[in-house]
């Protein structure tokens, strides 16, 4: 399954490193790790086993910046 | 020929269209509920996001362009949106809410989503003046005052209040901040840490009248430019309004053309009233979220006064945005589970909070609020970036965060794991 990580809005709140720590963390200056990856926004591709702990960390998002193509 | 499953003719019925409820929806969904969906909202808007309209992401442009706006998920596509409808009773052995239209809508499961409204000082005068922040239409109108007047009184000194006057004070408009309490931000945060809170707050030009009440409100003099003739201000916020005068305990008067009660919220549950529920804070239930003594019901969000078995063993009600998802999930993914004769989960969270404030990402872990003293200096520099701890008797209960972000993972594990200690 694929997501969307919209870096823009995203203010590194954290909360989907909680919901799905093997995909999200946070770096030692508190950023998110995708942001290593793009600038603006990150679709990655997970195993659809995942699908529950990345919508968990889409809707705990407090700046709703993570989406599922559902 | 395979036989057509039979259609699920059941209703179940979201009173409140704001994160709970959304949340409700999708956990209705996900518990496997294949029935109709209706949720029923007193404001006109699909749901959006709270937060932003207090914290630094405040302008119009944002309110109006729906950056706001939550996303709804394609298991939603059938919901039925009634908004703009508030419920005003609900009759839980028929069945039926009744809406103030009058009409009547049934239910084979119910969940009680209807979250706050703001709590508004008992004075009557210069309401014109009075603002307050719940929803995206307080929040236009409030910019819209600031934008012409460039002056606020905000009364209470709790986060909304902190960080609007924040927010507004960088923006180069004259902010006084009154409260009852010697330091802001003093039941979230304890004494020494909503004191340094409170220095910062000042140096960025917020002027503070701390331990004071507001004993009256009168209306003063019309604003700073004299009447409003039929020009581009008619029928906008920012016309002159009388300016509020607002008298403290120590005989100080404030006068200003715009203030904002912060003072907290009350729980949206008069439609309850003669449900024969326990409406003593919010909505009881158990932890499953059930309300008690009526079958079928739920409730979820800012109303819902459960026992948190992560948190003391009271029933209690959490005002977090995340325990609105949360719970929102929760109650949904049970009804579902009721109205499809499966076992129900307990439900049970580390509370989690946050705000913005200088500059400064602010996270609470736990429930700072239950420490039974002053907390505890875990790591950094009072003046600076720093953690806090919270504590009741021998028992770590809580966890701020200020600034020191890439902290978070361990302070929020070593929580949970001495919680869980606690429990067990």
């Amino acid at each position: 399954m694929k997501f969307t990580v919209d870096l823009v809005k995203c203010q590194d709140h954290g909360q989907c490193v909680f919901a799905a720590p093997d995909v999200f963390q946070l770096d030692s200056n508190g950023k998110l790790n995708i942001r290593q990856l793009a600038d603006t926004e990150y679709t990655g591709e997970v195993d659809e086993s995942r699908r529950d702990a990345i919508e968990e960390a889409a809707d705990m998002c407090p700046v709703q910046a993570i989406f599922l193509d559902d | 020929m395979t036989e057509m499953p039979p259609v699920d003719t059941r209703r179940a019925v979201v009173v409140g269209g704001s994160l709970a409820g959304l949340r409700a929806a999708e956990g209705l969904r996900r518990g496997g509920f294949a029935g109709e969906i209706v949720v029923i909202d007193a404001e006109p808007h699909m749901p959006y996001n709270r937060p932003p309209l207090s914290k630094g992401e405040w302008n119009r442009q944002s309110v109006d362009s729906g950056a706001l706006d939550l996303r709804i998920p394609r298991s939603l596509a059938d919901v039925q949106w009634r908004l703009g409808s508030a419920v005003v009773s609900a009759d839980l052995a028929a069945r039926e809410v009744v809406l103030a239209d009058g009409s009547t809508v049934q239910y084979d499961g119910l969940i009680c989503a209807s979250g706050l409204a703001a709590r508004r000082l008992p004075h009557t005068a210069a309401m014109a003046a009075r603002h307050v922040i719940r929803t995206r239409e307080d929040a236009e109108r409030l910019f819209a005052a600031l934008d012409h007047h460039r002056t606020l009184l905000v009364i209470g000194a709790g986060f909304l209040g902190c960080e609007v006057a924040y927010v507004a004070a960088a923006q180069g408009i004259e902010v006084s901040v009154v409260a009852s309490d010697q330091v802001p931000m003093q039941r979230p945060l304890g004494h020494w840490v909503g004191k340094a809170m409170g220095e910062r707050l000042a140096a960025a030009g917020v002027n503070f009248h701390l331990g004071r009440r507001v004993v009256s409100i009168a209306d003063g003099s019309a604003g700073d430019d004299g009447p409003v003739g039929a020009g581009a201000d008619a029928g906008g916020a920012g016309g002159a309004v009388p300016e509020a005068e607002v008298t403290l305990d120590d005989g100080t008067v404030l006068r200003s053309p715009v203030v904002l009660e912060a003072v907290g919220g009350v729980p949206a549950v008069n439609w309850l009233a003669e449900a024969g529920v326990d409406l003593s804070d919010g909505v009881l239930t158990d932890e499953y979220l059930r309300v008690a003594g009526a079958p079928g019901v739920y409730a979820c969000g800012d109303v819902c006064n459960w026992p948190n078995r992560q948190s003391t063993d009271d029933a209690q009600r959490v005002e977090h945005w995340t325990t609105a998802a949360e719970t929102g999930r929760t109650a949904g993914q049970n009804l579902a589970a009721y109205l499809g004769g499966a076992e129900p989960s307990p439900f049970s969270t580390l509370p989690s909070f946050w705000s913005d404030l200088l500059g400064l990402r602010i996270q609470a872990f736990g429930s700072p609020r239950l420490a039974d003293r002053e907390p505890t200096l875990l790591e950094g520099r009072q003046e600076g970036e720093f953690v806090a701890g919270y504590y009741r008797g021998e028992r770590i209960v809580g966890v701020v965060l200020v600034g020191l972000p890439s902290r978070m993972g361990h302070y929020r594990e070593m929580l949970a794991e001495s919680l869980q200690a606690g429990v067990t």
